[in-house]
């Protein structure tokens, strides 16, 4: 996960393939964020694979922040594939992600 | 051996074990015990089954498996009840699949299961396109016809095809073995069109998520795939490692209410419960409620179902653990050596004796846990019971029940190989002769129904099996007139009621006056008694006429090592069974007295017991026949009763590992093993029951063992 500093919302890349190990690291790099009451961007330009477990943390994540009430998880330039994936599980919707 | 065949020996294994847990759940179910986990367990047995026969091309079990999935599918769904007779269409069809894997592996064909084929094809009935090769024209007819008329009204005819509800719940497994829910549902979408529903109701906080389990769920509509088989193919791979539920929907009204307004959002959306018969209510409103009402029944399937708690195992190579127990075995042989010597040598015997005391703890540790690796409880012989009870109990018209107790007992799997038979044997008896027939019983003032009760606890280091029924007991008149009929005893001989009993054990005996199928060949109670004598065992029997009989069986925990008394007897040492022995004892010369020719009977506390000098019964060189020097051994045997053994000196008590000779050198009378003393010389062991039936028999007839071995 290649993290950029920003001073008011954060950012982090996801990888290429988001399988079942990169799970545990994102967790506990939105769990940070959310702690720390900083909005996330969750880059997903670049991924070519996701796997369910990695979408159950970003589901997890936009709902925790939303509940939080501070700065909004998003996730940018969600890739063909994130997109495809999303929408063949119907957690379109969820990851706030429109059509 | 061909890579191919040994996966197939690994796939017959694994039907062994599978068809017992369904066995087991099919019985719960009977008794009506089973939870929706039991019933779960039986599907997935039969279709594991199925999947096997189906990599390796058995057509026939393949398609008989797939009739009785289909039914189990329609229990576990809970479209079927599963009441007493479908359940024991259940227990006949689960028959069937044992003797189809039987039949696969031994590569025979010719198991007729018509019949239950035909009795679960009537249970599956009211899903035709279950039953068989699906016929698109006849489901429109039977199943759609009914729901079409009802909402005629305000819908579009519904199309032919049926429409899938598939409820899929990934576990944590699932993720860990690198499957992805995505490509799953992806390849549903490739059979028809998808509507996809997440779950996402068990989905924790961030914080309390665990980035490995499974929370998601989805539910998946399905259109235009006529084959079921086809949905179930795409989990085949990942059955094991989620909760997968596929029912048939009514067709419109479903997918409005997905589309309906007012649905809850996606969060905290509710599975849609497949409710098919609701569903063909034609008023949206009513539909929701309906939803809403079958939504917390809903929640408690959604929750993750808990994971067999099943201890983790390794299959290993029976070879492989008996050379350990062999092994462990020389240990503590070498050690008893060792031990022996140092005494004898040292004058500091003292010193190294605690050491050698520890060692000797340590070893018999070590001997009791490799011990304990082959030891199985006995549940895997008496689960093959019920099954013998309801084919016997078909076959002579007997209502009978089978009462099964302490099935957790433990036993070396040497002795549990070896028990099915005489078991069979008893419990075929029990019901053919013991128990009487309904009407008898009616008669009688009993329950129609005749209880047969097989048990097993440990006791004093041997275990006892116990098969009991409640039916007519022996008729002793009957038994004796027949050994009379047949030369078996003579006609004025004065028997006690156990000495009858015991007659029936006799070969060629048999008190049914016509020959059965099941029974009365006259082949049963004496091997029974073979099998359980080469066991190292006793049979016995307790019966009361009118109200049954039970047999007692008892058996060594093990054949391989023996507790027991050291005898000295000349220049030779023996070993006795400590299991046979009650006491021993230094007789007084008036205590002997002659009996016969040349019998000899001891006074043991006002009771006269035969005394018999193992020296001369052996024919041991250099043994002294002088019975008033001796000690007396009293012991006893199953069946003939108590008996004094003579022997010159008693050397010690200790653990000895049997060494079979019988592969060597034959079976002898009187000798059961060998074993190989601390001192390094070979002991024989006696085996009681042999030594004094046969001098009862013989009359005090001398075993010549030093001819019989050779020597």
């Amino acid at each position: 996960m290649v993290e950029a500093g920003k001073s008011l919302s954060d950012s982090i890349t996801l990888p290429a393939v988001a399988d079942l190990t990169e799970a545990g690291p994102l967790k506990q790099r939105l769990e940070q964020a959310l702690a720390s009451g900083t909005g996330l961007t969750v880059d997903a330009s670049a991924v070519q694979r996701i796997s369910s477990p990695c979408l159950q943390v970003l589901v997890a994540g936009v709902t925790s922040f939303a509940k939080a009430g501070g700065e909004a998880l998003t996730i940018s330039n969600p890739s063909e594939a994130v997109r495809e994936t999303a929408s063949v599980l119907g957690l379109m919707n969820a990851l706030g992600l429109s059509k | 051996m061909d890579p191919m065949e040994a996966i197939k020996q690994t796939y017959y294994q694994e039907c062994d074990e599978l068809l017992l847990a369904m066995e087991e759940g099919l019985i719960a179910m009977e008794s009506g015990e089973a939870d929706s986990e039991m019933i779960n367990a039986v599907f997935r047995a039969v279709h594991s089954i199925k999947g096997g026969a189906g990599a390796f091309g058995f057509s026939i079990l393949v398609a008989f498996s797939h009739v009785f999935e289909t039914a189990m599918d329609l229990v576990r769904s809970g479209k079927l009840n599963p009441t007493p007779d479908v359940v024991k269409v259940l227990l006949r069809a689960g028959d069937k699949l044992s003797d189809h894997v039987n039949a696969a592996r031994n590569g025979t064909t010719g198991v007729d299961d018509v019949e239950v084929k035909a009795e679960l094809a009537r249970l599956t009935g009211a899903d035709p396109e279950d039953t068989g090769v699906p016929a698109p024209a006849e489901f429109e007819n039977l199943a759609f016809a009914p729901i079409m008329i009802d909402i005629g009204d305000d819908e579009p005819a519904a199309p032919a095809t049926p429409v899938w509800h598939i409820r899929f719940a990934p576990q944590a497994g699932l993720y860990a073995k690198a499957n992805e829910p995505y490509l799953l549902i992806r390849e549903l979408g490739m059979l028809g069109a998808i509507e996809v529903t997440a779950d996402l109701s068990e989905l924790p906080d961030l914080t309390s998520l665990e980035a490995d389990q499974a929370y998601f769920a989805w539910d998946v509509l399905l259109r235009d795939c006529p084959d079921r088989s086809k949905v179930e193919e795409v989990f085949e791979f990942v059955s094991g490692d989620c909760d997968l539920k596929i029912t048939e929907e009514a067709t419109a009204p479903i997918a409005s209410a997905i589309s309906a307004p007012g649905l809850p959002s996606l969060d905290d959306d509710e599975p849609v419960e497949p409710a098919p018969v609701e569903a063909a209510s034609p008023v949206a409103e009513t539909q929701l409620e309906e939803k809403k009402a079958a939504a917390p029944a809903a929640a408690p399937a959604a929750a993750p179902v808990a994971v067999d708690v099943v201890k983790p195992t390794i299959r290993v190579d029976l070879d492989k653990v008996d050379r350990l127990v062999n092994l462990v075995g020389e240990l503590v042989i070498t050690q008893a050596m060792l031990s022996q010597r140092l005494l004898d040598n040292t004058q500091q015997g003292q010193n190294v004796s605690v050491g050698l005391g520890e060692l000797e703890h340590l070893l018999r540790d070590l001997q009791e846990a490799v011990m304990a690796i082959r030891t199985q409880p006995v549940k895997s012989v008496f689960q093959r019971m019920p099954r013998l009870v309801r084919e016997t109990a078909a076959q002579t018209g007997k209502e009978v029940r089978l009462e099964i107790e302490g099935e957790a007992t433990e036993v070396d799997k040497t002795v549990i190989e070896r028990l099915g038979e005489p078991l069979t044997h008893m419990i075929r008896n029990a019901i053919d002769h013991g128990l009487e027939t309904p009407e008898e019983r009616v008669a009688l003032g009993k329950a129609a129904e005749g209880t047969v009760k097989l048990s097993a606890e440990h006791r004093g280091g041997r275990i006892i099996i116990e098969v009991s029924d409640d039916g007519r007991g022996i008729n002793r008149t009957k038994v004796r007139q027949k050994a009379i009929e047949r030369g078996l005893i003579s006609a004025n001989g004065n028997l006690s009621d156990e000495e009858i009993d015991n007659l029936i054990f006799l070969p060629g005996f048999s008190t049914a006056n016509t020959v059965s199928n099941i029974s009365g060949r006259g082949v049963g109670l004496d091997v029974v008694r073979r099998n359980i004598v080469d066991l190292g065992g006793r049979i016995t029997i307790g019966s009361a006429w009118g109200k049954g009989s039970k047999f007692s069986l008892t058996l060594p925990l093990t054949l391989a090592v023996l507790d027991g008394m050291i005898v000295a007897v000349g220049n030779q040492t023996f070993v006795l069974p400590l299991s046979h022995i009650i006491e021993s004892l230094l007789p007084k010369a008036d205590d002997v007295k002659p009996f016969g020719a040349n019998g000899m009977l001891l006074n043991v506390r006002g009771a006269y017991v035969p005394l018999v000098s193992v020296g001369r019964l052996l024919n041991v060189p250099g043994a002294s026949h002088d019975l008033h020097n001796s000690v007396v051994i009293l012991v006893e045997s199953e069946g003939v009763g108590r008996m004094a053994l003579a022997v010159e000196a008693i050397v010690g008590q200790r653990q000895v590992v049997i060494k079979s000779f019988e592969s060597n050198i034959g079976r002898i009378d009187g000798i059961a093993a060998a074993t190989i003393l601390g001192d390094g010389r070979v002991a024989l062991i006696l085996d009681i029951d042999g030594l004094v039936a046969g001098c009862r028999e013989g009359a005090g007839r001398p075993i010549d063992y030093q001819q019989a071995l050779g020597a």
